[in-house]
């Protein structure tokens, strides 16, 4: 079976107010899924319900060949799970923690092993309480990991954590994927899923406005490479035009403006050195995911989604 | 799980000793100033016993009613607030295990103050053993387990631990006070003392009272207990696994 999880038509609605409205989508095995959007966007709610921690009000939904809500208790033993601002009991220590969590398994698990695995090793007898955010969600991922789930789902991971110990976060969830689980990761960070995720499914107002590939979204949706550099004298830089590659040239305040598609910036940067125009602030800027959502959405991602 | 639960939750207990050491200590204080101001007491308005009899017995149940109103719902609900909660649910806890490991810790706490008024009782008042002390345990262990369940369905329906608190400052003292913890109920008007009878404080006391004063086991109170306990039990259950 390459798909995890499949979603068609998913709906959750409380009274009046819809939170996810007919969202479809497919996980495959060994990547790494993004769910991107704004706060309110309905990102976390379409995990809980993949997860029976919540009721769908519409739709079909299929977890590892399980139906999180009929067979909940036997999906949660499959999958592993890190859920936004869920906590620990603070006087609760480390080790005390994996071995509590490692009961919930069949199998004995491994606690030196992944005390060791997560360098955990050294906050061994800490109490929850005193563990830093990123110690926290060292800990959340170890445990989400216990039993060797198929699956782990990781709800906004990095949120609160300083940029070091949201880069250490990131290798943690690349270590996950590279073990060879499946991994769905909830984010509003644009960064967080251009670096990590293999798919995203950008998520607006409860629904999927597109999916796909960081790479494949930039390229469609996220408008034209820009490239900048100062005017050099005696060079016409609309003479770039006759690239097929470039739409349009601006000079202004003695600064070039070029657009054009994804090769632009090799080309343009070729004609310039057969032209012998060598400028020393040859600058090119790739659409990003940010881009691709605002073009999208109407809205930036940090502007929020209330609707 | 559910043993290892509780284990790790009688830990956690042991390592916040102020917890204990507070929410015990106003009642063993007031029994204590009680017993010594009305110790050479007795008559109907003590209900016929003598005084002494009469505050330690109120107490020893005061003891198990102020862990069910307040100390399980204010744990329970914390953790619902902070998250705890959650987690537990997503990583497959089940309900029963979480009240499971609640009534023991109930018990644990219950258990530790009793034996602490009894200890002084007899040791500072020359206080008579009761007549039945097996009829006294019974109706201690389903007190307990009655309040266990009056503390879990209260846990499981508060949304924050203040909020628990605050209700169950109001229920702890609202039924306390009227069954023994203040006043003499003697000396209330009749319809307050009815009431006050049958609200799960004055059961307790009374089931306390009838093996300790010789009267046998209070069949009614003890039956009703049970009842609380089933009905707690399931209704927090149910709660607890919808989240």
């Amino acid at each position: 079976m390459d798909t995890v999880i499949s979603v068609e038509n998913l709906g959750k609605t409380y009274g009046q107010v819809v939170a996810v409205d007919d969202v479809s989508f497919e996980v495959r095995r060994g990547e790494i899924f993004g769910i991107l959007g704004s706060n309110g966007a309905g990102k976390t709610t379409t995990v809980e319900i993949l997860q029976g921690l919540r009721a769908r009000t519409a739709g079909r939904v299929e977890v590892l060949g399980f139906d999180p809500g009929r067979e909940t208790d036997r999906l949660r033993r499959h999958i592993g799970s890190q859920l936004q601002s869920a906590a620990l009991p603070d006087r609760l220590r480390v080790v005390e923690a994996i071995r509590l969590f490692g009961r919930l398994h069949d199998e004995p698990v491994d606690v030196n092993g992944t005390l060791e695995a997560w360098e955990l090793e050294r906050l061994r007898n800490r109490p929850f309480g005193v563990l830093s955010g990123g110690e926290r969600q060292r800990l959340f991922v170890a445990l989400a990991l216990l039993g060797d789930p198929g699956l782990v789902l990781l709800d906004e991971l990095t949120t609160g954590l300083d940029p070091g110990a949201r880069r250490a976060t990131w290798d943690l969830v690349r270590r996950v994927r590279d073990r060879g689980t499946t991994v769905v990761l909830v984010t509003h960070f644009m960064d967080e899923a251009e670096a990590l995720c293999d798919r995203v499914a950008v998520m607006s107002r409860g629904r999927i406005v597109a999916c796909d590939s960081p790479r494949a979204l930039t390229a469609r949706q996220g408008g034209p490479v820009t490239i900048t550099f100062g005017a050099a004298a005696g060079h016409d830089p609309q003479s770039l035009l006759a690239l097929p590659e470039v739409q349009s040239v601006t000079v202004d305040d003695g600064q070039v403006t070029v657009a054009g598609h994804s090769l632009a910036a090799a080309g343009v940067a070729a004609a310039l050195a057969e032209q012998g125009v060598r400028p020393d602030d040859y600058r090119t800027y790739y659409p990003s995911l940010e881009d691709v959502f605002l073009a999208l959405t109407g809205h930036r991602l940090s502007e929020g989604d209330a609707s | 799980m559910t043993a290892y639960l509780t284990w790790t939750e009688l830990k956690l207990l042991a390592r916040e000793p102020l917890v204990l050491v507070l929410s015990l200590m106003f009642p063993i204080l007031l029994m204590v100033l009680l017993v010594t101001a009305f110790r050479d007491h007795a008559g109907a308005v003590f209900a016929n016993l003598t005084g002494d009899v009469f505050y330690v017995t109120a107490y020893l149940g005061a003891a198990v009613a102020v862990m069910g109103f307040m100390g399980t719902p204010t744990h329970l609900a914390g953790y619902r607030e902070s998250g705890v909660l959650r987690r537990f649910r997503a990583a497959g806890v089940r309900a029963p295990a979480l009240v499971v490991s609640q009534t023991a810790v109930l018990a644990v706490l219950a258990i530790v103050g009793a034996a602490a008024m009894i200890v002084l009782a007899y040791a500072g008042f020359d206080l008579a053993a009761p007549e039945s002390i097996g009829g006294v345990l019974a109706a201690f262990a389903v007190g307990i387990l009655a309040f266990a369940g009056i503390g879990a369905l209260l846990g499981s329906v508060m949304p924050s631990s203040r909020a628990a608190q605050g209700l169950g400052l109001l229920l702890f003292l609202g039924t306390f006070l009227l069954v023994g913890g203040g006043p003499p109920p003697g000396v209330l008007p009749d319809l307050v003392k009815d009431i006050a009878a049958w609200t799960p404080t004055g059961l307790l006391i009374d089931a306390i009272r009838g093996p300790w004063a010789g009267g046998g086991l209070d069949w009614p109170a003890m039956v009703t207990l049970a009842l609380v306990a089933v009905a707690g039990f399931t209704f927090a259950a149910r709660l607890l696994a919808r989240g």
